[in-house]
C-alpha cells in the first residue's frame, strides 16, 4: 500500500504542477489595444453632421453630390461606446468602401491619401445608391457600417 | 490556400519535465515487480468447419490488453500476470465471445477458442464460460465496428455515426459535422480518442470541425450512465470514444495491420489509410496514418461550393510491456484545410465562403501497473499535451479577412481500478486534471484565457441475483482567468476570473424481470461549467457567419436525467427502447438576435444565454432475424426540446427520425437496402428556419474473403439512391443548398 501512497504524493505534485506551474498566457495578438470600436459613425462636412447613426438607433441623413461634380470633402468618424465620435489612427488603420452602384457615384479620394478618413464623392449619373464603409485594422475590417445612403442630383446648371 | 502567421505561445518548458517526473514517480512506485506471470496462447476455429480463423482480434478486460490473432489462428498473449481475466474475442463474420481464462505462474496456458458464424446483424458479445453475471453497466450503449463501421465509413465521424438511434449530425457543410445526440449538441457530447480529450474547438462552433480521422478507427462506442461519468460532469448526452490504439495495447506475435481505401462519387473524394503494429519484445510500435481529400460535395440541385477537404493524420506510438504492467508514448500530427459554403450576405453570410486551416499535435505517455491488492488491481497513469490551432478568412476586397484560434491543453489524470468482490462488482476511483490556454487573434475581442480544472471521482458497479446497480460521483473544480479584467458595452457583466465547482451524479439499476427481458432505469446529474467563449465572446466568428456576444455573469449548467429502458434479446429478435427526460437549468446556447452587429453590419449578433431548457423523448432498435440470413433492422428516434421560461421551442433539435433496412448476411457476404426517413421540423426556435420531411434510400453490399496470409474486405455502398433532394434540420447553410446527392462509396480494406 504504502507504493500507492507514494505514487498518488508524486502524482499530486505533478498535477499541482500542470495546475500551477503554467501562468500567464503570451499575449498573441500584440495589435489587439489598436482595434477601433465603434457603435456607430459620424460623417461630418466642415465640422457639421451630415450622416449619422449610433447603436440601433435611426440613421440621419445621406451623402449627395451633383452629377458630373466631385463633392465637398466628407470625414469619417467612429462612434465609441461612450458616444464620443473620433477618428481611428491613420497609422494603423484604413477606411475602404464598397459602393452598391458603381455607375452612380463612386469613392474619390486624394493621391496619397488613399485609405484615409476624408474622402470625396464623384457623381455620375443622377440616381441613389448606398455605400458600405469599413475601417481596416492591418488585413481585416475592425468596422462594417450599415449602408449609406448616397444620392446623385442633377448636374449644376452653371 | 494562404497561410497566415501563426499564433505564438510562450514556451512553458514544461512538457519534459512532467513526462520524466511521471516516469520517474511510475519506476520509484514500481508496485510489482515480483509478480509471477504466465502466457496464453491458442488457435481460433471456426466451429463448425474447424477452420482456423485469422484477423481475430482479443482483448483481456482486466489487463487492458490486446492481440489479433495471425492468418493460422494462432494468437500469444506473453508476460500476463497471474489471474483469472475475461478474455473478449472478435472476428469479421462471426459472433463475438467472452470467455473466462485462468494465467498460471510460470506456465504457457493453452486456450483454443472456437467461433460460431454470425448471419444476424446484431453484434453484441455473446457470453460463454462466463461465471458470473457480465457487468451489464460496462457494455457501451452502441458499439460501432468491424463490418458495420466499414459499411457506414463516412467522411466524419458523425457522418459514419449518422445511422444510429438517437443521432444526428450538426454541419455547416461536409468537414466540420459532428454528432448531436438526444438533440444534445457541444460538449454536452464527449467526444474522446483513446479515452482522452482531443482538444480540439469542435464543441463550441458548427463550423469547427473534429479532430479525429475514421478511417483508420477500430471500433467506436457511445456511453451513457454512470460510467459517462468517469469521462466528465457534463456527460449528460453521452460520451463517443474513437479507439485508435495509438499507443498499442499489447505484444502481437508478428507484425500485423490494415490497409484501406475508399473513393466515393459525390465529391471524387479518396481516402487511404495504412495502420501497422511492430513487435519488438518487450516493445511494440504502431504506426497509423491516413490522407483524406475530396471536392466540392455534388448536390441534387448542383455543386455546393467550398465544400472540399484535404486532411491528413499520423501518428507513431510505442508501449513496453511486463508482468507488471506497460508503458507507452504516441503522438499525433492532424492537418486539414476545408471550406465552409457561402452564404448570402443577406443571411449573414460571406457570398464566397470561408475557408479554414486547421492544425493538431498531440503527445501522450501512459502507464499502467497491475495489481494483487485487495482493493486495487490495476491503475492507469496518462499525461497528454495537445497543441491545437486553426486560422479561418475569406476574401474581403484586397487583403483577406481573418481569424486565428489556438489552444494549448495538458491533461493528467489517473484511474484505479478495484477487483470484484462479494456483491461488488467493477469500480473505479480517479482524478482528472486540465491546464489550458486559449487565444484568438485577428478580428476579435475575446480575451486570451487560461483555465486550471480538476476533478475526482469514483463509480461502482453491484450485483445480487437479478438485480446490477452501478453508481458514480463526481466534484469537479474550474478556474476561468481571461488576461484582461474589463467592462464592455456588449457583454453582460464585467469580464473578470471565475471559478466554478459542484458534484455531479448518476445512478442506475437493471432488473432481469424475466428471460430475455430487462429493465433499467438511469438517473444523472450533470454539471457543465461555461467555456471561454461562452463568457467571453465578443466578436466576428467568421466561418460561424455571427457576431458572437457571451456573458461574463452565465453560471454553470444543472441538469437532471432520467431514462427508462426496455431490452430484449434472443435468438431471432433483439429490440432495446428507451424514454427519456433532461432537464437542464442554465442551459447556454448562441441565440440568434436577429439583429445586425454594431461594430460589423455585415453579421448578426448570436448572444450566449442561460435557459431553462426541457428535452424528453425516445428512442428504438430492433434486430429481427427472419429466416436463411435474412434479417430487418429498424431504429427510430425522437426528442422534443422547449425553453421552460417562455415555452419556445429549442433552437436546432433533430426532428422525426428513423430507418428500416432488409438485408442478408452470410459469413462472407452481406447485402441490402436502407429506407431512411425524417419528418418536417416545424418545432423551430426563434428565427430557425423550418426543414421539409424526406424518405432517402441506401443500398449496401460487403464481401470478405482470407486469401493466403490476408483477409481481403470490400464494401460498396450507394448513399440517395434516387437523388433525392432534402435538407437536414441541422445543417447551418441548408438555406442555401439541399444534403448529398447520389454518391457510390466503394471501400476496400484488408487485413494482414
Amino acid at each position: 500500500m504504502r507504493y500507492v501512497l507514494k505514487f498518488l504524493i508524486l502524482s499530486s505534485i505533478v498535477a499541482s504542477l500542470i495546475l500551477y506551474s503554467c501562468s500567464e498566457s503570451t499575449d498573441p495578438h500584440s495589435d489587439d489595444n489598436e482595434h477601433a470600436r465603434g457603435i456607430g459613425i459620424r460623417i461630418t462636412s466642415s465640422g457639421q453632421s451630415v450622416v449619422e447613426y449610433e447603436g440601433d438607433g435611426t440613421l440621419t441623413g445621406a451623402l449627395t453630390v451633383a452629377e458630373g461634380d466631385l463633392s465637398v470633402p466628407y470625414m469619417f468618424m467612429l462612434i465609441d461606446e461612450d458616444g464620443e465620435a473620433y477618428t481611428p489612427e491613420e497609422d494603423h488603420h484604413e477606411l475602404r468602401f464598397e459602393v452598391a452602384d458603381t455607375t452612380v457615384t463612386t469613392v474619390w479620394q486624394h493621391e496619397g491619401e488613399e485609405g484615409g478618413f476624408e474622402f470625396h464623392l464623384q457623381g455620375k449619373n443622377q440616381g441613389e445608391t448606398t455605400v458600405v464603409f469599413s475601417v481596416y485594422h492591418e488585413d481585416h475590417p475592425d468596422f462594417v457600417s450599415r449602408d449609406i445612403p448616397a444620392q446623385v442630383t442633377a448636374a449644376n446648371a452653371n | 490556400m494562404a497561410r497566415f502567421r501563426r499564433i505564438k505561445y510562450k514556451t512553458y518548458g514544461l512538457r519534459p519535465y512532467v513526462l520524466l517526473f511521471m516516469i520517474h514517480s511510475l519506476l520509484l512506485a514500481n508496485p510489482l515487480a515480483t509478480t509471477e506471470s504466465g502466457n496464453l496462447v491458442g488457435t481460433i476455429r471456426d466451429a463448425q468447419s474447424g477452420e482456423k480463423l485469422g484477423w481475430t482480434k482479443l482483448y483481456i478486460e482486466e489487463l487492458n490488453r490486446s492481440v489479433t490473432a495471425h492468418d493460422d489462428g494462432q494468437y500469444h498473449f506473453y508476460e500476463l500476470p497471474q489471474g483469472t481475466y475475461h478474455l473478449q474475442v472478435f472476428r469479421v463474420g462471426y459472433h463475438d465471445r467472452k470467455i473466462k481464462v485462468s494465467i498460471l505462474a510460470g506456465q504457457t496456458v493453452q486456450h483454443d477458442i472456437k467461433l460460431t458464424e454470425n448471419t444476424l446483424y446484431t453484434e453484441t458479445i455473446v457470453v460463454e464460460e462466463v461465471d458470473d453475471v457480465q457487468s451489464i453497466f460496462e457494455q457501451p450503449d452502441l458499439q460501432v465496428s468491424g463490418g458495420k463501421l466499414r459499411q457506414n465509413l463516412g467522411q466524419t465521424l458523425a457522418g459514419t455515426l449518422d445511422m444510429e438511434a438517437g443521432l444526428s449530425q450538426r454541419s455547416m457543410g461536409p468537414a466540420p459535422a459532428r454528432p448531436v445526440l438526444r438533440g444534445l449538441s457541444g460538449d454536452r457530447v464527449l467526444i474522446v480518442e483513446d479515452g482522452q480529450r482531443t482538444g480540439d474547438l469542435s464543441a463550441t462552433s458548427a463550423d469547427h470541425a473534429v479532430v479525429i480521422e475514421p478511417v483508420n478507427a477500430d471500433f467506436i462506442e457511445i456511453i451513457r450512465g454512470p460510467r459517462a461519468l468517469t469521462y466528465g460532469s457534463n456527460t449528460i448526452g453521452g460520451v463517443i470514444d474513437v479507439t485508435h490504439d495509438y499507443i498499442p495495447h499489447g505484444l502481437p506475435h508478428r507484425v500485423t495491420g490494415t490497409v484501406s481505401m475508399q473513393g466515393e462519387t459525390v465529391n471524387r473524394g479518396f481516402v487511404s489509410g495504412l495502420k501497422l503494429t511492430i513487435p519488438a519484445a518487450p516493445f511494440a510500435f504502431s504506426i497509423d496514418g491516413s490522407w483524406r481529400s475530396a471536392t466540392n460535395l455534388k448536390t441534387p440541385k448542383g455543386e455546393l461550393k467550398n465544400t472540399g477537404i484535404n486532411t491528413y493524420n499520423f501518428s507513431a506510438g510505442t508501449g513496453y510491456y511486463r508482468q507488471w504492467g506497460n508503458f507507452g508514448a504516441a503522438s499525433t500530427r492532424y492537418r486539414s484545410e476545408y471550406g465552409i459554403p457561402p452564404l448570402p450576405a443577406k443571411l449573414g453570410g460571406h457570398p464566397g465562403g470561408v475557408e479554414i486551416e486547421m492544425e493538431r499535435d498531440h503527445y501522450e505517455a501512459s502507464a499502467e501497473l497491475y495489481h494483487s491488492f485487495a482493493l486495487l488491481n490495476r491503475s492507469e497513469f496518462t499525461y497528454t499535451y495537445t497543441d491545437y490551432f486553426h486560422a479561418e478568412y475569406h476574401t474581403r476586397g484586397v487583403s483577406p479577412d481573418r481569424t486565428q484560434f489556438g489552444v494549448e491543453t495538458h491533461h493528467l489524470q489517473g484511474r484505479f481500478y478495484i477487483p470484484e468482490c462479494g456483491c461488488g462488482r467493477k469500480g473505479q476511483l480517479g482524478f482528472w486534471t486540465e491546464f489550458r490556454d486559449y487565444s484568438s487573434a485577428g478580428l476579435n475581442f475575446t480575451p486570451n484565457t487560461t483555465e486550471r480544472a480538476a476533478a475526482i471521482y469514483g463509480y461502482q458497479e453491484f450485483q445480487w441475483k437479478k438485480i446490477a446497480l452501478a453508481g458514480a460521483l463526481r466534484y469537479d473544480v474550474r478556474n476561468v482567468r481571461p488576461d484582461e479584467e474589463r467592462y464592455s458595452v456588449f457583454l453582460d457583466g464585467l469580464i473578470r476570473e471565475r471559478t466554478f465547482s459542484g458534484f455531479s451524479g448518476a445512478a442506475g439499476i437493471r432488473y432481469a424481470f424475466a428471460e430475455d427481458w430487462n429493465a433499467n432505469l438511469n438517473f444523472f446529474r450533470s454539471l457543465r461549467t461555461p467555456g471561454v467563449e461562452e463568457l467571453y465572446s465578443e466578436g466576428p466568428h467568421l466561418a460561424a457567419y455571427a457576431y458572437e456576444i457571451g456573458s461574463a455573469n452565465l453560471n454553470t449548467e444543472r441538469g437532471l436525467g432520467t431514462e427508462i429502458g426496455l431490452t430484449y434479446q434472443s435468438e431471432q429478435i433483439d429490440f432495446k427502447g428507451t424514454i427519456y427526460r433532461n432537464a437542464i437549468r442554465g442551459y447556454i446556447f448562441p441565440q440568434n438576435t436577429n439583429q445586425r452587429s454594431f461594430q460589423r453590419n455585415d453579421l448578426f449578433v448570436y448572444r450566449y444565454t442561460g435557459a431553462h431548457a426541457i428535452m424528453y423523448g425516445a428512442e428504438a432498435t430492433g434486430h429481427w432475424h427472419m429466416f436463411r440470413g435474412w434479417n430487418i433492422d429498424a431504429t427510430v428516434s425522437y426528442v422534443h426540446g422547449t425553453l421552460a421560461n417562455d415555452e419556445h421551442p429549442l433552437p436546432r433539435i433533430p426532428p422525426l427520425q428513423g430507418k428500416i433496412g432488409l438485408y442478408f448476411k452470410s459469413t462472407r457476404l452481406k447485402y441490402g437496402l436502407f429506407i431512411n426517413h425524417a419528418d418536417a421540423q416545424n418545432r423551430t426556435g426563434q428565427f430557425e428556419t423550418a426543414t421539409e420531411g424526406y424518405v432517402v434510400l441506401d443500398l449496401f453490399a460487403q464481401y470478405n474473403i482470407a486469401a493466403g496470409r490476408l483477409l481481403h474486405t470490400v464494401s460498396l455502398r450507394v448513399n440517395n439512391l434516387t437523388n433525392t433532394v432534402y435538407y437536414q434540420h441541422l445543417n447551418r447553410v441548408k438555406e442555401i443548398m439541399p444534403e448529398a446527392g447520389r454518391n457510390v462509396k466503394l471501400l476496400y480494406r484488408f487485413y494482414f
